[in-house]
């Protein structure tokens, strides 16, 4: 019996010590020491975008081994449980790269969880916050983004520029573009009105038209009214843009570095507290590089001009938004610009009274404050604003202009809600500037006048004084079925011409069924004359208000959920416009002039996709003035067809093209061509004598195409993007006037500068 | 102010503006008809003093010999209807017009007290009209009336040319007309200088010179004006302020460019030469004296 307990014991003795390996085993495990089981081991981390850093949260992810799953916090975190050992982590997020990885589960000593960064299948570096999307009664009204804004072609990160791609807006100007003004249904671009926030403010470019003062990305979006808007809007007679500074991101610290051709900017934004974010923005135009450039590559034009101070520009900006609570917030901005350039020209150039030297010097500054409350219905937004600019145009003792500006301004706008179907909407504007202006110039160029003779007068000031206006406006949105009414009315009292007005507005909109809204507007809408016509010396005190009928009716119509269409047809009348009104004295205005405006506008639009945006918009406008016992003539900016079409198409997540076309009939001009001239041997030159008709001719349309191609690079922390932004690819010729020689013996078109010079942006970006 | 933004965008147009290019003629170069100059001497008088009206006329088919009549008038807009009347004198034109004493007889005494009342200076226009090659030209000219004149024209003395004749650099001045013949050598470029009586040195940045050139008178061709300050250097010798305020110019009988087919023709070039304003204060400061001066430039294919 004795070999087999002998076999039974040696198999036993493996068993023993697999038992004591497996006892130690469990020894070693960390033990529980009251449960007496293994430490708990945990896949966690946070789930990150790759290249923006944006947090996903809310977001679904499992272990492919196990099927145990989390979702992600606001904070982009997760935490799953699981047994010691290598796992293969699966990220399913709709909009991004499938994402699966090997991960090692960690105790919970592990200091760090690890990051996981997802690829989105549409890259996006701009941040868009929209924090409010109200239903404005407004008919004429169009609502720009910012990534649209950036990304139209032909625009160059120029936000103030799309607005020019919008139905109804024309620009005429040797920049092309936003830059020297728009024309808005057949209005001078002195009769629309440009807002940042709640303030107009008097600068919008560098250099008359060369780059916007106000960074891209500082911008949430662009309201543009055409025209029969709403009464909150005064000392506006055509159109209204609005430009919406946004909130600083609140989630983390980020930026960019954008360098184009054109000049070279950064921002930095992010929280600075709980409440608090911050954005600061800084940019310097490269005009001065270039000027140089071709100064010292071109001999003859360095004897013709020569530069003693470059043109130079720079710019910056501070946002700064508390969140006292959700209902209770306060913004601040200041917004400062400066440029300045000094040259000398040659003799021919000069007149008897301009100097060879001629230098400008610019100072631009603003602080504003938003305190936007909300207590039960009532909702107040309360925004004042100090500036301080200074404007120093120097050509002579002659020829120079020097304006001091401080401004002081309020705006107050309340809402109160009486019902769901009722709200009330009121508020006010002052407006006090001190100004201090010393010049010797002469009157200038008015809208309509075939030639001004620029020595005709002489005109010196030294004034001190203040411009006062108070405005207030109140209107009553009532609700009620399909109907939305909006009577309303804007006051305004002008201190320097003694003169006030009142504008009694109304808008509709009714809903005819789900994807068809009728609207229709009428109201007076009224401005004080320019500065120079109604202040002495340039022009006469006391002038009247001058004034438009609005009257506009068509209809929105939802094609589907992406695509929508806007049709509409206006007609303006215009009367008490300042007009000279004394052939021998340029500097006395009457309030006698005339006009009308009719026409119709189409506006189809896809809203904005991941991959696509775009619009097709054309009008059609008739616009004609009567002056002081003349005969009815067209406006000198009077474009009857305006067609654009935009498109921006993102091909995957890397590449991004986009083009626009446009076509634009000519301007009207007065022929001058061999007019018997009176030759004006004091200061060399040649007065044509031109007693007729004005504006009969018409100079020819352009077509014009620009592109734009976007490339981006996603690395983990960070963007990198370059774009091509050409415009007008095929060289069209874009004519804007007629020039004369000396004694008007010989004439040619005068073309727009982006006929002359190629406009090719090349830009790279960095965002952080 | 969105007067500031008409301000900018001329201000930068004007200097672009040089930069584009143009298909017009340069203004310079003068085609059809036109009144270049009107010179009154004295510019500046004392009332009842003698004053003379002259003027310049160039163009392709202009000579001074045509101007047989310039109706001139001297006086103040007017109306008869409400009684205001201003100094008025019509009269015809031959050669240098001489406004008499005589003029003043016919102007009320008391009315010229009345126009000078409060003021130091009376600014009257001078106007001129005349039909010269079928066309209707008309200038205009400030008189000054004043107890205290002092301005006067500034006068050219001379012209001095200077040009290179094979080895050899020509220099000549007081001539009215030069002739270049294709078989004795045609220069390249012909320096002209304006030489002006009673001007000190450096002080030629007080006047505004002014040349013209017509259209040839046999042909098509034309002349080019280069005031190149480096190249009149180069001629005339560095630091030459004459260069710098345009006392100099080199006209290029070569075309635009300098070397094209020599532009043979014959030109009549003008100089007028005007008091600058710009270092005034005031209306008060202003100096409206001028002179004019012409000769012709023959470039024969010979």
């Amino acid at each position: 019996m004795r070999p087999p307990y002998l076999i039974f014991f040696l198999l036993l003795i493996p068993l023993l010590f697999l038992g004591a390996g497996a006892s130690k085993h469990a020894e070693e495990k960390p033990t529980d020491s009251a449960s007496g089981k293994s430490a708990p081991s945990w896949v966690s981390g946070t789930v990150l975008e790759k290249g923006t850093k944006k947090i996903l949260r809310g977001v679904t992810l499992y272990i492919k081994e196990t099927q145990d799953q989390a979702v992600t916090d606001k904070n982009g975190h997760f935490r799953i449980q699981v047994p010691p050992g290598r796992y293969t982590l699966t990220i399913p997020v709709s909009g991004y790269e499938a994402f699966e990885q090997q991960v090692v589960a960690s105790g919970p000593d592990e200091k760090e969880a690890p990051l996981f960064r997802l690829t989105p299948l549409i890259a996006n570096p701009y941040k868009i916050v929209v924090t409010s999307k109200k239903k404005r009664p407004a008919v004429s009204s169009q609502t720009i983004g910012i990534e649209e804004a950036v990304m139209t072609p032909g625009n160059n990160r120029d936000v103030l520029n799309v607005v020019t791609n919008m139905p109804g807006v024309s620009s005429i100007s040797a920049f092309g573009g936003y830059g020297s003004g728009l024309v808005i249904r057949g209005a001078a671009s002195e009769e629309s009105t440009f807002f940042v926030d709640d303030h107009e403010i008097p600068l919008l470019y560098h250099f008359g038209g060369l780059e916007s003062i106000i960074e891209p990305e500082l911008v949430e979006s662009i309201e543009y009214d055409a025209g029969g808007f709403s009464a909150e809007y005064g000392e506006t007679l055509a159109g209204v843009v609005s430009l919406k500074l946004k909130e600083p991101r609140k989630d983390r610290f980020g930026g960019y570095v954008n360098v184009s051709l054109l000049s070279s900017s950064c921002m930095l934004e992010g929280p600075l507290s709980e409440k608090g974010s911050l954005a600061v923005s800084f940019k310097r135009g490269f005009i001065d590089i270039y000027t140089r450039i071709a100064m010292d590559m071109d001999e003859e034009l360095k004897e013709e001009v020569r530069f003693l101070e470059y043109p130079t520009y720079s710019d910056g900006a501070i946002l700064y938004s508390h969140q006292f609570s959700k209902r209770n917030t306060l913004k601040l901005a200041a917004i400062a610009a400066v440029e300045n350039t000094e040259l000398t020209m040659s003799q021919e150039e000069i007149s008897a009274r301009i100097s060879d030297r001629v230098s400008e010097d610019l100072t631009f500054s603003m602080i504003m404050a938003e305190w936007s409350i909300q207590s039960g219905r009532w909702k107040s937004r309360f925004s004042p604003l100090i500036g301080f600019n200074r404007f120093d145009v120097d050509a002579g003792s002659r020829a120079f202009f020097v304006l001091k500006q401080n401004q002081t301004r309020f705006s107050e706008k309340i809402e109160y809600e009486l019902s769901e179907t009722q709200k009330l909407r009121f508020g006010g504007r002052i407006v006090g500037d001190k100004i201090n202006l010393r010049s010797s110039l002469w009157s200038r160029k008015k809208e309509g006048e075939a030639y001004h003779n620029p020595f005709e007068n002489e005109i010196n000031a030294n004034n001190d004084g203040h411009l006062f206006t108070v405005s207030v406006y109140g209107m009553d949105q009532i609700t009620q079925g399909a109907w939305m009414v909006t009577p309303g009315v804007h006051a305004l009292f002008d201190r320097h011409t003694d003169q006030g007005y009142l504008d009694p507005r109304l808008l509709l909109k009714y809903q005819w069924s789900d994807p068809l809204i009728l609207k229709g507007a009428m109201g007076l809408y009224s401005s004080t004359p320019d500065l120079d016509e109604c202040t002495e010396p340039w022009g006469t005190e006391h002038l009247e208000p001058e004034r438009s009928l609005h009257t506009v009716t068509g209809f929105e119509y939802k094609i589907t959920s992406d695509i929508s269409l806007d049709l509409q047809a206006y007609y303006k009348k215009l009367f008490n416009m300042a007009v000279r009104s004394d052939p021998k004295d340029p500097t006395v205005y009457s309030n006698s002039g005339e006009g009308r405006i009719h026409g119709a506008e189409i506006f189809l639009k896809h809203r904005k996709t991941d991959r696509f945006f775009g619009w097709v918009s054309y009008s059609w406008s008739v616009s004609k003035r009567t002056d002081e016992n003349e005969s009815d003539r067209f406006f000198s900016e009077d474009i009857p067809h305006n067609l654009k079409a935009v498109v921006s198409y993102k091909l995957n997540g890397d590449w991004t093209l986009g083009g626009r076309y446009a076509y634009a009939s000519g301007p009207p001009y007065t022929d001058l061509l061999n007019v018997e001239t009176l030759y004006d041997s004091d200061n060399d030159q040649y007065i044509p004598l031109h007693d007729g008709p004005v504006n009969t001719d018409r100079l020819s349309g352009h077509h014009q195409v620009d592109l734009r191609v976007d490339r981006m690079w996603l690395f983990d922390t960070w963007v990198l993007s370059v774009y091509l932004d050409v415009r007008n690819v095929l060289r069209q010729k874009i004519y804007i006037d007629k020039s004369y020689n000396k004694d008007y013996t010989e004439s040619e078109n005068e073309e727009s500068l982006e006929s002359v010079v190629p406009f090719i942006f090349l830009g790279t970006k960095i965002d952080f | 102010m969105k007067l500031l933004r008409t301000l900018f965008g001329a201000l930068l147009l004007m200097v672009l503006a040089g930069c584009g290019e143009s298909d017009m003629r340069p203004d310079y170069i003068v085609k059809k008809p036109r009144v270049m100059a009107i010179k009154i001497t004295d510019p500046e008088i004392r009332r009842g003093d003698p004053f003379s009206l002259d003027l310049l006329v160039l163009g392709e088919d202009i000579t001074q010999e045509m101007i047989t009549e310039v109706k001139w008038r001297v006086g103040l807009e007017f109306d008869e209807s409400d009684g205001a009347v201003g100094l008025l004198g019509t009269t015809p034109y031959s050669e240098t017009l001489h406004m008499a004493s005589g003029f003043w007889d016919t102007i009320p005494s008391e009315m010229l007290d009345t126009l000078l009342q409060g003021q130091s200076y009376l600014d009257v226009p001078v106007m001129a009209e005349l039909t010269v090659g079928g066309v209707t030209l008309r200038g205009a000219k400030t008189l000054r009336i004043t107890e205290t004149p002092l301005g006067k024209n500034p006068v050219i003395q001379s012209i001095a040319l200077q040009y290179d004749q094979g080895e050899e650099t020509i220099i000549a001045s007081g001539q009215r007309k030069i002739t270049f013949k294709r078989s004795a050598h045609v220069p390249e470029t012909i320096a002209c200088t304006a030489i002006m009586e009673t001007l000190a040195p450096g002080e030629n940045d007080k006047l505004l010179f002014r040349w013209s050139v017509s259209t040839s008178k046999t042909n098509e061709s034309e002349l080019y004006v280069s005031s190149s300050q480096s190249d009149i250097e180069a001629l005339l010798g560095e630091g030459e302020k004459a260069a710098e305020y345009r006392q100099s110019v080199l006209f290029s009988t070569r075309g635009e460019e300098g070397d094209g087919p020599i532009q043979y023709g014959e030109y009549e070039v003008a100089l007028v030469v005007r008091d600058k304003k710009t270092d005034s204060s005031g209306r008060q400061e202003d100096r409206f004296g001028t002179d004019f001066m012409t000769f012709t430039i023959a470039i024969l294919d010979q």
